[in-house]
Order: C-alpha cells, then sequence, then structure tokens
C-alpha cells in the first residue's frame, strides 16, 4: 500500500506542483461512528467511585475528538491514510498482544512534533513529527510507543487517579481549609501544581514502560529497532528547527519598482526586561521535548539488545516527510494561520522555488494578511513577534509588523511578477495573482489583467470566485 | 491610568483548566479567585513599555488585603509578579519605567496616603517612599488618573534618564502651589532634590511637564490669582539642569506687544535650546477670554534668552491656508483647541487640534424651563466638539499647511451657570474633564510617524445606523499626506474598548460579560 501511495503521490508525478490532500467525508463518518461506539462501550465499563466524573471525562475527550475530526483536524484522506493503516495493520499482526485492541491511527495537521495516545483506542501523530522522523523504523517507534500507552491503558488510569485525587477527600479537605485561611490563593495554587507535579511524575513513569514495551512491539516488525535511539534523539534536539535560514525577502519580492527597505527588515528591538523563569515555561508548546528527559529514555532504551543495522537509503519516506512539510502549511492555511503558512512556505521555497503549490499559497497568504490588517484583525492571524521564538521567525514577523497595509499589499504582487513566469499556465497561480494585483493596479490597469486570466483559462477553477472581483487601489 | 479597564472590576477565574467541582464542595474555582483593581499601561517618556495588573487575591484581615501586581510587556508577554500586603482601599494610580526601573503609585484613599515604590527588572524591590497626601494631593491623582488614556498625558511622574523619575505634585502654600521633585532609583530622599512654587506667592501656581531629555527638564507654569475666574492668567516657562540640579531660567512668557499661551516645548539638547509653541495675544488681553491673535514658535537659549520667534496670524497668515472670518473663527466657524504638538525625524513639527465653537443646547433649554432653572439643571448652551485639525510647520518654522479631517460633530452639554463662560474658557473645561473627541497622540521609536486618535460616530442618516469608530490620523515623513484609519468598536463583546500600545499598535480589550473572560488584542495601525 505504501507504494501504491506514493506512486499515485501528485508529488512523486511531478516536482513543480502539490494538489492538496481532501478529506473524504465518508472516512470521517465511518471514524465519527467508531468513536461514539467505542464511548458507549467503555461507559458501560465505568464503574465503582467517582464513576460519573470519570464517565463525563470520557464524553469530554470524545467530543474533544469528534470537533477536532469534523473540523478537518485529521487527513482523512484514504489513500494517504492507507499507508499509516498498513503500518498499523503490520505491527499489530506481528503482535497477538494487541489483536483484541481496536485501534485507530489517525494523523493530525498540527505543526508541532508530537503523538499522543488518547486512551480510546485512537492514535494521534501529527504532520510536524512525521516531518522530523528519518525513515519508517523511526514513526514505527513511535506508533509501538503510543500503542504500548494504550495496551497499559494508561490514559484511562491516569483519568481516574486524577479524578480520585482531585474529588477525593484528602484534596476536599486541604481546599477546605485553604478557603478558612487568608491566603487561599497562593495556597490553592500550590496545591493544583503539586497535584500536576503528582501527575507528571506518573507520566514519567508511564514514558519509560511504553519506551521499553514499544521494543518489545517492534522486535517482530520488518522494522530496525536501532533506529528507536535515533528517534529518541530526534526527539531531544525538537526544539531546534527544522529550517533555521532567515527568509531573504529582498530576492522574494525586490523588482525595480519596488524596493524593500532596510527599516523593514530590522527586527523589533528587544524590550531589555527580565523575564521570569517560571512564565517561560507557561509558553511552551506542548511537544515532545517536554516529555520526560529523552536523554534518559535513550539510556533505557540503549539496554535493549537490537539487530545489527541494515538500513537502506529510505527515499520513499523521504516522500512521505514531504508530503508532512507541504500539508503542514496547507493546514496552517485552512486553519486560518496566515502567517505560519506564509513563514514555511516561504522557507521551503529555498528548497523548491518551482512549486507552484507554494508560489501560490505565498499570494495567497499575503492576500489574506493585507485582508486582515486592513480590518484591524492582523492579530488573529499572524503573532507579534516575541523575542522567545526561534530567530527566523522572529525576523519574519518583524518584518510583516514593520512593513505598512500599502506596501504589504505590493508584496504579492510584486512576488508574482518576479517568480511568476513559471506558473503561467498554473490556473490557481493566475487566479491568485489576480486577486494580488486588485491591491495594486488601478482600475484601468487591473481590468484588462483579470481579462487576460478569464483568456487563458476559458474554463478555469477560479471564474466565479473571481467575477466580483474588483481594484481596491488606493492613491498610496 | 486606572482608566485602562475602569469599571470592569469583574471577578476573573485563573483556573479554568481544572476539573469542576461539585456544587456543594470547596472548589479551586472558588478558592483561586481575583478581583481587578486597576490596570494600565506603563509608560517611558510616552511609549508604552508594558502593562500592569493590579489585582486583590485575598482576605488578611479586615483591614488588609493581599494584592497580586503583575507585569506584562509591550507585547502583552508575562514578565514577572509580586505579591503584596496593602490596605484595602488601595488603588495603583501610575505606573512608570526608565529602562532600569519601575516605579508605582499606590494610593489609599481613605488614609491620604500615596506609596511609591520601585522594583527592578527582576521585581526585586529598590525603595520605598510614603507621602501625605492633602486635598490638593489627592485631586491630582484623581484627575491625573481619570481623564485621559494619553500614556503623556496628565501623567505626573517622567524617567530622567535610567537614574530616577521627576515628580509633578500640587502643593498648599499661601495659595496653591506646585513642586517638580527628583527621585532617584532607590527613592531614598537624600538623593532627591526639588524645585517649588515661592511658598509666600499670591497667586495659584500650576507646574505641567514639557519636555525632558538625559540633561534638561522643561515645564510650563500657568499662574493665576483665584481659583475660578478668568483674570490675569499667565504663562511662565522653567528649564531644570537635570545634571546641577540648578533652575536655569523661570521667566514670563510674554514680550513687549504680545502675551503668550503655552502649548508643546521641545529640547534640543545639542544646540542647548528649547522650542515653544503657543498662541499669542495682545498686550493687554485675557488670555482666558478673548482670541488670540495667531499661533508662535520661539526657541530660548539655556539663559532663557529669545533667539528665534515666528508669528503665525490667524487672519494673515493662517487664513491662507484655510478660511478664517472676521472674528478669527476658522473652517465652519469654530476655534481650535490644540492638543499636542509632535515633531518628526524630518523635522517637520504637527499641531493637533479639534475645533470648537459655543452653541444654544436645546436640551439645556427644555431642561431649564422644566426643572426650574434650579441646581442641577443643563444650561442653555453646549460646546460643540467639531472636526479635527492639523497644522503642519516645516523644519524652519514656516506654516506649510493647514489639513482638516473631518468627523460627526459631537456635543458637550454644560452644567447650569456656564453658559456666560467664554469659549476658551469652556475649552479648557471640556479638555480637563477629557470631553473632547481627541485620544492621545504617539511617534514611532524613530520618529518617522506619528499617530493621532479620536473617538467619533459615524454620520450614517438615521441615528440607529450610527456605529462608534476609533480614527486614527497618522503622517510618515516622506509622504505628502495624511494617512486616515478607522477602527470600527461594534463587536459581539460586551464592551470593547482602545487603549494606548506601543507606537504603530493599539490594544483592543474586549469584555464578556457572560464567559466572564477579557480578550486583549494588539492590532496594527494602517498608516
Amino acid at each position: 500500500m505504501l507504494t501504491i501511495f506514493l506512486v499515485t503521490s501528485p508529488i512523486l508525478r511531478s516536482q513543480i506542483t502539490y494538489q492538496p490532500l481532501e478529506d473524504d467525508p465518508i472516512t470521517k463518518d465511518f471514524i465519527s461512528s467508531q468513536m461514539q461506539a467505542r464511548m458507549e462501550k467503555d461507559l458501560q465499563k465505568v464503574r465503582g467511585e467517582f464513576d460519573n466524573e470519570i464517565k463525563e471525562a470520557y464524553e469530554n475527550r470524545t467530543e474533544k475528538l469528534l470537533t477536532k475530526l469534523n473540523n478537518g483536524h485529521f487527513i482523512t484522506n484514504p489513500t494517504f491514510k492507507a499507508y499509516f493503516d498498513d503500518m498499523l495493520a503490520h505491527i499489530v499482526a506481528r503482535n497477538p498482544l494487541l489483536k483484541n485492541q481496536k485501534l485507530r491511527l489517525l494523523v493530525s495537521r498540527y505543526y508541532w512534533p508530537n503523538a499522543s495516545c488518547q486512551g480510546e483506542g485512537t492514535i494521534v501523530i501529527n504532520l510536524g513529527l512525521i516531518s522530523r522522523l528519518e525513515n519508517e523504523s523511526q514513526l514505527c517507534f513511535v506508533l509501538c510507543h503510543e500503542l504500548a500507552h494504550q495496551y497499559q491503558n494508561h490514559v484511562n488510569r491516569s483519568i481516574r487517579d486524577y479524578v480520585k485525587k482531585v474529588h477525593g477527600k484528602a484534596t476536599s479537605k486541604k481546599l477546605k481549609k485553604i478557603a478558612k485561611g487568608n491566603n487561599t490563593y497562593e495556597e490553592a495554587l500550590e496545591l493544583q501544581k503539586s497535584l500536576i507535579l503528582d501527575m507528571r511524575l506518573h507520566s514519567r513513569e508511564h514514558e519509560l514502560e511504553a519506551d521499553s514495551l514499544a521494543l518489545v512491539f517492534m522486535k517482530p516488525t520488518k522494522y530496525d529497532t536501532n533506529e528507536a535511539i535515533k528517534c529518541l534523539e530526534i526527539l531531544n534536539e525538537i526544539d531546534t528547527p527544522k529550517r533555521a535560514g532567515l527568509i531573504d525577502f529582498k530576492k522574494y519580492f525586490e523588482t525595480e519598482e519596488f524596493k524593500i527597505r532596510d527599516r523593514w527588515l530590522v527586527p523589533a528591538p528587544p524590550t531589555g526586561l527580565i523575564y521570569n523563569s517560571e512564565f517561560k515555561t507557561e509558553a511552551a508548546r506542548d511537544s515532545l521535548k517536554t516529555h520526560p528527559d529523552c536523554e534518559v529514555r535513550v539510556k533505557a532504551v540503549s539496554r535493549f539488545a537490537h539487530a545489527p543495522v541494515n538500513m537502506k537509503l529510505d527515499t520513499q519516506f523521504q516522500t512521505l516527510i514531504r508530503v508532512a512539510d507541504l500539508e503542514i502549511v496547507e493546514g496552517q492555511y485552512r486553519f486560518e494561520h496566515y502567517g505560519r503558512a506564509l513563514f514555511n512556505a516561504l522557507l521551503m521555497l529555498e528548497e523548491s522555488p518551482n512549486n507552484a503549490y507554494l508560489n501560490t499559497i505565498v499570494l495567497d497568504c499575503l492576500y489574506q494578511l493585507y485582508t486582515y490588517q486592513e480590518n484591524h484583525e492582523l492579530g488573529k492571524v499572524l503573532s507579534i513577534p516575541k523575542q522567545t521564538m526561534d530567530d527566523n521567525y522572529y525576523q519574519f514577523l518583524s518584518f510583516f509588523h514593520n512593513i505598512r497595509l500599502r506596501d504589504l499589499g505590493k508584496l504579492g504582487y510584486y512576488f508574482s511578477l518576479k517568480n511568476g513566469a513559471a506558473f503561467s499556465k498554473d490556473d490557481a497561480f493566475r487566479a491568485s495573482q489576480v486577486w494580488a494585483a486588485s491591491l495594486v493596479l488601478k482600475p484601468e490597469a487591473f481590468d484588462p489583467f483579470k481579462q487576460q486570466y478569464y483568456t487563458d483559462f476559458p474554463e478555469g477553477n477560479y471564474l466565479e470566485e473571481l467575477k466580483d472581483l474588483n481594484s481596491i487601489f488606493k492613491s498610496k | 491610568m486606572n482608566v485602562f479597564l475602569t469599571r470592569l472590576v469583574i471577578v476573573f477565574m485563573l483556573l479554568t483548566s481544572l476539573v469542576q467541582l461539585d456544587a456543594q464542595k470547596v472548589t479551586f474555582d472558588n478558592v483561586v479567585k481575583a478581583k481587578l483593581t486597576s490596570s494600565g499601561p506603563i509608560t517611558e517618556s510616552g511609549q508604552v513599555k508594558g502593562y500592569f495588573f493590579f489585582y486583590e487575591i485575598d482576605k488578611v484581615d479586615r483591614k488588609n488585603r493581599a494584592y497580586m501586581l503583575e507585569i506584562l510587556d509591550e507585547n502583552m508577554v508575562k514578565v514577572g509578579k509580586k505579591k503584596l500586603i496593602k490596605p484595602k482601599t488601595t488603588l495603583l494610580t501610575e505606573a512608570a519605567y526608565n529602562g532600569e526601573v519601575f516605579l508605582f503609585s499606590f494610593v489609599d484613599p481613605k488614609k491620604k496616603t500615596l506609596n511609591l515604590v520601585t522594583y527592578d527588572k527582576t521585581m526585586a524591590r529598590k525603595g520605598s517612599r510614603k507621602y501625605e497626601l492633602d486635598k490638593w494631593g489627592m485631586s491630582q491623582l484623581y484627575t491625573g488618573s481619570a481623564v485621559s488614556s494619553d500614556p503623556s498625558f496628565n501623567k505626573i511622574i517622567y524617567p530622567v534618564g535610567n537614574r530616577g523619575f521627576m515628580r509633578y505634585t500640587a502643593k498648599k502654600n499661601k495659595k496653591l502651589g506646585y513642586d517638580l521633585e527628583y527621585l532617584s532609583n532607590d527613592l531614598k530622599k537624600a538623593n532627591s532634590w526639588n524645585h517649588s512654587s515661592d511658598p509666600t506667592s499670591k497667586e495659584l501656581q500650576f507646574a505641567s511637564f514639557g519636555d525632558i531629555s538625559e540633561k534638561y527638564l522643561v515645564s510650563s507654569i500657568m499662574k493665576k490669582p483665584k481659583l475660578l475666574g478668568a483674570k490675569n492668567l499667565s504663562f511662565h516657562l522653567s528649564v531644570v539642569d537635570l545634571t546641577t540640579e540648578k533652575e536655569l531660567f523661570n521667566k514670563p512668557m510674554e514680550n513687549s506687544k504680545y502675551l503668550f499661551s503655552y502649548m508643546n516645548s521641545f529640547i534640543n539638547e545639542d544646540k542647548g535650546t528649547f522650542l515653544v509653541f503657543g498662541e499669542y495675544f495682545q498686550q493687554g488681553d485675557n488670555i482666558m477670554k478673548d482670541k488670540s491673535t495667531g499661533l508662535f514658535s520661539m526657541e530660548y537659549d539655556i539663559a532663557g534668552n529669545v533667539t528665534q520667534e515666528v508669528y503665525y496670524d490667524w487672519k494673515k497668515d493662517i487664513s491662507k491656508m484655510i478660511k478664517v472670518d472676521k472674528k478669527g473663527k476658522i473652517g465652519d466657524g469654530g476655534h481650535v483647541a490644540f492638543h499636542r504638538i509632535v515633531q518628526t525625524s524630518d523635522g517637520h513639527f504637527y499641531a493637533i487640534g479639534e475645533m470648537y465653537r459655543k452653541a444654544v443646547s436645546g436640551f439645556g433649554i427644555a431642561s431649564q424651563v422644566l426643572g426650574g432653572g434650579g441646581r442641577g439643571a443643563a444650561a442653555a448652551a453646549k460646546m460643540v466638539v467639531m472636526d479635527m485639525v492639523a497644522f503642519e510647520f516645516d523644519a524652519d518654522l514656516a506654516l506649510k499647511d493647514v489639513s482638516v479631517i473631518e468627523k460627526r460633530e459631537s456635543d458637550v452639554l454644560l452644567p447650569a451657570g456656564m453658559g456666560f463662560y467664554p469659549p476658551s474658557m469652556l475649552a479648557m473645561y471640556i479638555r480637563t474633564l477629557g470631553l473632547f473627541d481627541y485620544n492621545y497622540t504617539q511617534t514611532t521609536l524613530d520618529k518617522s510617524s506619528f499617530f493621532a486618535t479620536y473617538t467619533a460616530i459615524t454620520d450614517a442618516k438615521k441615528r440607529k445606523d450610527r456605529e462608534v469608530y476609533f480614527g486614527i490620523i497618522s503622517r510618515t515623513e516622506g509622504d505628502d499626506e495624511y494617512v486616515l484609519d478607522r477602527v470600527d468598536l461594534t463587536s459581539d463583546a460586551t464592551t470593547i474598548r482602545v487603549y494606548p500600545a506601543k507606537t504603530g499598535y493599539i490594544l483592543l480589550t474586549e469584555y464578556f460579560k457572560k464567559e466572564k473572560k477579557i480578550e486583549n488584542r494588539l492590532e496594527k495601525i494602517n498608516y
């Protein structure tokens, strides 16, 4: 199935364009009914102390997953999904222990590197994690790790423990005592912290346990267990950005008529303030790096015997990584994270300057940023540059916060002139170019520009959408 | 600036992520709650550098409360927090930052005390100083904090380099006077020095901040014999050398021909000169009552000598740029109240003002007839606040342009008895109460752009279709026109407010009553 996916993948057919994966409503409905059925089954099994609270937690979990599923957070494209389902089937087939588990593997569109076991049979792997792995064996190890959590019922046990702790007599007694005192705020926060710490200690034990069992699950498969160590080493460095280069704005946008001013490139000056470390950790994105010490896990995993290294260059997996990278951009655009989508698209253009999809999404993101800024809603789709960010993202955001609306409007149009010659026959690119031109060209110049699209693409996909588009050129 | 989120005293939950417990039980949600007492921007030389949130977290005893003082940077990123025990009526009225320390002004209105406290960048306490406040001190704190959201307007504390702060206070002398007090970062009395008005003066004297640099402090001193009344108002200009702690000069703003009223000043530290803008009047005129002859700019050296003076007569000079009638009314028949003058990096000066006129109030007349004209009835007069206006002067101080930025007129009803005062005095009155549409003006750090802001309503024909918006007038070096931007203030939120932010941005604060949440969003100004 892997071969089928890669052969049918448009990216293999052509290196110059990419067709984003479409979601499949039938698959979606099927997953949804599976999740609901599993929840009903799980609810029936809950008995004993705090059963209502545990049931409520189970219901909330499924509700959240269904919301994400319905909002397109998980990729349901059958061809793409089949690749992962095949790997899951292979692992299960080689591990009789897993045969009775009702499992489903979902790939989320999230850009941050993480994978999770939801505890009700769903394993989620973020595109951001796939993008950072090197081969199928590493992906297999991640999957086996999450399957181990599922096999050991870690999540449901954690829910039960948490509910018992928070609702238990001891906590209730402590809270009552705190409420009567004069230092309620701080003491309650302390209590909360201790509960969270307690949960994290349990979680750390679970991670080590899951690593060990993951190797057991992985061993009978066709994948290389040596890659488990490499995988953990990658996770240890996961906070280092995959593409750390600075965006060369002049290269992409500057033309004879439109100059990139040096002052737009100057990053926002540091505030000079000293930030409390407690707040820094609050801001940390939940990535696998935030899981318990990867170095400790590497040592623990290394104690197991491994088969001799015999990995061939995994070129097919490289294609999967590339699809993941492109789908991350697509996901960010769909979730209206236009700043992130543009940033990643520009970074990827360094490697693939002739990719029509990436060039088109740059235009689309710039148009969206313009519209949001004009309506004073830019803050919803583009972050404020903060010193804690990666250098290249900080530089990118600073540029867009330094530039004025009128110049932001010009970026797309001049980008399309400078880089678009190769995509004159690409319907999507040309349509996006018309949108970009509507911000820059005067009506008398815009109308023939738009007409040219209609002439070149008499059966284009965007005729209807462009029908009412007019120049919104402003005097500057 | 405790107007920031004023009246939005809300209880907000900090542990929303925790599982809710049974109603009968004590829960995290009802134990860990906080009441926002005061909040606002932290400024450094007119620039917003961050925000403070001062909220009550615990009852310590009958008289005292535990508060949390939390600092966010200009990007709304949390910087640090500090727990404080203070009397239950404590308010945080002002915050300033000088690159080295934060200074906070805590007021206990019940005990009439002011407690200034400085913290370093790690929120470690550097110094503390207590003051007893008389009624003038109290009123100054209230007016200073309540009338404007302008980060530079009505503040009383200004950073001096990164070594200290200058504090403007009212002082009870024979009559009301002023005191300019220097405070070092450690707030030790031994490191302080001050310049005060003559305690034996028979005039009331008010000092206002003009401009500050590493070396100099410029202030305007307004003098008048009586608190109420319009007679004999005069302005003085005071310049203090912050390195020698000496007052370089304190001179009346007048010459043989004219009287001058003060608007704004600019220090040129390299040249050792001080440029002052204002309006001028004929000798013998009453500054409060009479129409000014025009605008002026005047440059002083460190000895207080006038080295350059330029006059812009309403009828002779300004009328070339905009219609001025025989009575000196401009445009569609209004006077101009100037709010702020800024200088941009190309050396140009822009004076931002608002036109106004006095008019008869239909509502006021009805109120007087129905109410018998007794106390509490509105006056038969009102102030009509009209269009914004911007005067541009080039680097050589030549008047280059006068532009009118149209907005819908708004009415300010005057209390009974005030209708007899002249328009210029009424303009001063409504400015003190913050009733002009103007909000504040900022320049970018490199001074390449400035932004003057106001609040107005749209001009739809039907009243129900009119909506409130936040208007921004900007000008950028190299441009030959103003850019106008409007932020629509209609929202799904219960209330939406705009507050000053780092330059080039506004802070939009949306309060959702049902969800008990506040959403803060920094948004770029379109310029």
